[in-house]
């Protein structure tokens, strides 16, 4: 029933990471995000010390996340095009993110920055999905066009910005500096917050870049791959904080997870999936904002989590 | 000439192999002294016995070496959020701290035996020195919040009653060692006492160490770090594809 980690140097119930695997591998499949908002904190409730928590989660999300994104692939689900776009925007803002990181770190605000970016940006991504799935929702019973059908024909600004691209899989065009950018964006975020960025990247990709839902899937799980890709080998090399023992169990669970996952989408509309996804996110909101104000039962912490 | 030679060598080796105590008067054996960490460990109970006068208490101090422990603290930032603040400074404290007595403590020994031997938190705290990282120590009970810290992790303890005292003299404990204390040599100490007064002393040793697969992953992510972390990408894409493959009619747009 139990197995020692080599690296957090503690000994965990595997049934119950596996379990833990399953439940956010299922998340992953579903919504397309990583889970790595939900999974750290699991860990650390479990005895992971939250550095170890945070780097071993990014390593069994590339197994969740390439488990998922092959499904996609296989039924044409993945704009590769706009995944690279916002590839490149991601890693240049994550490396801008880690910088804004150690500089905070140095003045001691780092985790005053951490804390409010989690509940600030969660807190309007979920309200945000929420209220506007319900609307949807309501309209298409009554017959009414939605606002992001309606939407994804307009152009706006981003028609006047230069390098204009079709991209194929999404049906849509825009100039490529707009993914870019917001990859930048989410890039910044997600290194500040020590996540993937996927749960801020789907509301992205479907309300900004106006994508179909199916392509969101699994044009989000090809950014959050190679994103992850990146953190297990950094954390592995500079801060040796990735047990593989724990994110083999991890990724036993996640794997299936995430398909079982994709079958359920399968079942489910883009509205339904929205409002899921954005309940969940509103939970963890919540969660974090009680954390936040109830004097917590011990004072003392080991460094790093959030 | 020859015989003598080899019962001596019997003798050395036998004790070698239990840990052999220091002190005539009292004893201790830890069984066993070497506390293997596999795939599948879990912690584990461990005995430690001996030789003790009759009518003594018994008072068993397992600790690892005194060190640094740098943890952050929260406090309350603008007035309403609760944050991490800062770091503070635990200086010579063990990180592992299990004690263990046959009788209460404060009637086992007096004060100032506590005190010179380190034996309870009380005893503990004046030997401890706590500072900030940066700036001035921040108000509060430091030393309190460190010991419900460190009890919650199981590594620190004081068990009174837990060691049994033979009418006839001797003395057993069975531990059981937490899985969370970290390999590396402990320091088992026996200290035997008459109406608070110490009567006898002696000490003994235990090792924690990773073996086998847990120490060759151990040894693989901290001497060859790039090859450790590009296994575990390589590891976790194979899983990540053959499963993807394995559930081919799965799957699907929304």
């Amino acid at each position: 029933m139990y197995m020692y980690l080599p690296i957090a140097l503690t000994s965990v119930n595997y049934l119950l990471v596996i379990a833990l695997g399953l439940s956010v591998g299922l998340l992953s499949g579903l919504f397309g995000v990583g889970g790595g908002f939900l999974m750290t904190p699991l860990l650390m409730m479990i005895g992971i010390p939250p550095t170890i928590a945070a780097a071993t989660d990014a390593n069994q999300i590339v197994a969740a996340s390439s488990s998922g994104m092959f499904t996609h692939w296989r039924l044409g689900n993945v704009d590769y095009k706009m995944g690279i776009y916002l590839l490149i925007g991601g890693f240049m803002g994550g490396a801008a993110g880690v910088q804004v990181i150690k500089l905070l770190s140095a003045t001691g605000g780092a985790d005053f920055l951490i804390k409010m970016t989690y509940v600030v940006m969660l807190g309007l991504v979920g309200s945000f999905m929420f209220v506007e799935s319900l609307v949807a929702m309501k309209k298409s019973k009554s017959g009414k066009p939605t606002a992001s059908a309606a939407a994804t024909k307009k152009g706006g600004i981003m028609s006047l910005l230069p390098l204009q691209t079709y991209f194929e899989k999404s049906g849509v065009t825009f100039s490529g500096l707009v993914p870019f950018g917001l990859g930048v964006f989410v890039g910044i975020l997600a290194a500040i917050m020590g996540v993937g960025g996927g749960f801020l990247m789907v509301p992205i990709m479907i309300y900004m870049l106006r994508m179909p839902m199916h392509v969101v899937v699994g044009t989000s799980l090809f950014q959050i791959l190679f994103t992850c890709i990146e953190v297990t080998f950094l954390q592995a090399y500079y801060n040796r904080t990735v047990d593989f023992i724990l994110a083999l169990l991890l990724l036993i669970g996640s794997v299936f997870g995430a398909q079982i996952g994709a079958m359920l989408g399968k079942k489910l509309h883009g509205e339904q999936l929205k409002i899921l996804l954005s309940i969940i996110v509103l939970a963890v909101t919540v969660k974090l904002v009680f954390d936040l104000v109830l004097q917590p039962a011990n004072l003392l912490s080991y460094a790093g989590g959030h | 000439m020859m015989k003598n030679t080899l019962k001596l060598v019997l003798v050395f080796a036998l004790l070698t192999f239990v840990s052999p105590c220091q002190s005539k008067a009292v004893t201790c054996q830890v069984t066993p002294s070497l506390i293997e960490i596999t795939m599948g460990y879990h912690g584990m109970p461990i005995e430690i016995k001996g030789e003790s006068a009759p009518g003594d208490d018994v008072i068993v101090k397992v600790t690892s070496a005194p060190g640094d422990a740098h943890l952050k603290y929260k406090g309350k930032a603008a007035g309403i959020f609760w944050m991490k603040l800062g770091t503070l400074i635990f200086k010579n404290i063990p990180g592992t701290y299990l004690v263990s007595t046959s009788a209460p403590i404060d009637t086992a020994l007096s004060p100032a035996e506590r005190d010179q031997n380190a034996i309870g938190f009380d005893a503990l705290k004046k030997v401890v020195e706590i500072n900030a990282e940066h700036g001035d120590l921040p108000a509060g009970d430091w030393f309190k919040e460190f010991l419900e810290f460190k009890k919650k992790e199981k590594v620190y303890s004081l068990k009174e009653g837990d060691v049994q005292v033979s009418a006839n003299g001797g003395y057993t404990l069975t531990l059981n060692w937490p899985f969370q204390a970290q390999p590396g040599v402990y320091t088992v100490e026996v200290i035997t006492a008459k109406n608070g007064a110490i009567t006898g002393k002696s000490e003994s040793s235990v090792k924690v160490e990773m073996t086998g697969m847990v120490a060759k992953i151990s040894d693989l992510a901290s001497n060859q770090r790039a090859l450790y972390g590009t296994l575990a990408i390589l590891v976790a894409l194979i899983v990540g594809f053959a499963v993807g493959n394995i559930f081919k009619k799965g799957g699907g747009a929304h």
